[in-house]
């Protein structure tokens, strides 16, 4: 069988209203507003494309599991081009909390900010893709734990690991305020 | 678990953090893209159709005289401008792919079997293109269609690798045989050649890399399914 699309009245429905939860995700993850709205463009093709696929009541979950692997995907392209230094796709090295690539922010550079959102923005953006990432779905999207290993497609503790790494590493960056 | 010091810096977090907004053109392209808009699409569609609409509405008073002018020589027939359409043949290709994809869109012959799709298109198209199928290649005949693409009725012909559906277009051409390009457009891969007389166009999603090794599966045919000698 192929999979074909039956039913735009239902992805209207059940996808269309996470677009800004997954525009949001697309900003953070490769911080720049043009691409994200591209990537998120080609997510919702896919998603349309492979709707027939999803089963479910929450869309949520699996949409914005296609609109990060879109992104990742743009990020590695980028990576192997040689214009954008920041993405690793070592992760254990990630997970390990060892230091990013140089280009970000440095911890004196974040406390320069002129005040705790600037802080806290640039200190985000300086997180590894999958720690950020982790965070955003976490704090801004107040997804559950379960909601999240689905969209990221990893285990529930790696999830909670992440998560925990990621505000950790807020606090070391941004001192006593966090 | 979550010590204190996490739920302080989460609320911390929650605080301050920025939460970015899609734009409304986001929506209206993605609305657009899935036929799911009730108003005016933010881009000009593409289809000759819709420019004309536009044209005689007074729409198109961004695009340069130039450019009008060769629409308008086109539609009464003169055909001695140039297609201002040409550009826009990889979007036009990469939605037809996507309309098709949509239900009972896919093919008007549904069928594996090449003597089934080849005269169907008999008395629907002014020729006949190369009908042939590629299952034993991992690129299953599906079935075919009459799509509409730069400004003429074309072939497509549908094929499925694994999971993933591949559109052929092919219609004839003046122009000399060339190798295959590859382009790329809204996360479609598209390649396209010109060989006996024809142009071919092929677009899906999966890799380019898979996409050009079906082209070259389909070159390696000639119009009878048999291998070309040499």
């Amino acid at each position: 069988m192929l999979p074909l699309i039956r039913s735009p009245d239902r992805f209207e429905k059940t996808v269309m209203p996470h677009l800004d939860a997954a525009y949001n995700l697309a900003r953070w993850l490769v911080k720049d507003e043009h691409c994200a709205q591209d990537l998120v463009q080609d997510a919702y093709l896919r998603a349309f494309r492979y709707f027939g696929s999803f089963s479910g009541d929450d869309a949520r979950p699996w949409l914005l599991g296609i609109v990060r692997n879109t992104c990742y995907t743009w990020l590695g392209d980028q990576k192997r081009l040689g214009r954008y230094i920041e993405f690793r796709d070592d992760l254990d090295a990630a997970e390990e909390g060892q230091e990013w690539a140089a280009t970000q922010d440095g911890p004196e550079d974040i406390l320069l900010k002129k005040n705790e959102r600037d802080q806290l923005h640039a200190a985000i953006e300086a997180l590894p893709p999958v720690f950020r990432e982790a965070l955003i779905l976490r704090e801004i999207e107040d997804m559950t734990y379960d909601s999240i290993a689905q969209t990221m497609q990893v285990p529930l503790g790696t999830v909670m690991s992440r998560i925990s790494r990621a505000r950790a590493l807020l606090r070391q960056a941004l001192g006593g305020t966090f | 678990m979550e010590t204190q010091e996490d739920i302080k810096t989460a609320q911390q977090v929650k605080k301050n953090i920025t939460r970015f907004e899609a734009p409304a053109v986001l929506r209206q392209k993605i609305r657009h893209d899935m036929g799911l808009h009730r108003g005016s699409p933010p881009v000009a569609p593409t289809t000759p159709w819709h420019k004309w609409v536009q044209f005689l509405t007074g729409q198109w008073s961004s695009l340069s005289a130039g450019v009008a002018t060769g629409a308008l020589a086109t539609f009464i027939g003169m055909h001695f401008y140039i297609s201002p359409l040409q550009d826009t043949l990889p979007e036009e290709i990469a939605s037809s792919h996507v309309r098709s994809l949509m239900a009972n869109h896919l093919s008007d012959v549904a069928s594996t079997e090449k003597h089934t799709v080849k005269p169907w298109f008999m008395g629907k198209l002014d020729y006949a293109p190369p009908v042939n199928d590629f299952a034993a290649q991992g690129f299953a005949l599906q079935g075919g269609r009459v799509d509409y693409l730069d400004q003429r009725a074309v072939a497509a012909l549908v094929y499925q690798n694994k999971q993933h559906v591949i559109n052929a277009f092919v219609w004839p051409t003046a122009q000399a045989n060339s190798n295959p390009r590859v382009r790329s457009h809204k996360g479609f891969n598209m390649v396209q050649w010109q060989g006996d007389g024809m142009t071919f166009w092929l677009v899906s999603d999966i890799s380019t890399d898979e996409l050009l090794e079906f082209a070259k599966i389909m070159r390696l045919m000639s119009a009878d399914g048999m291998p070309k000698p040499g």
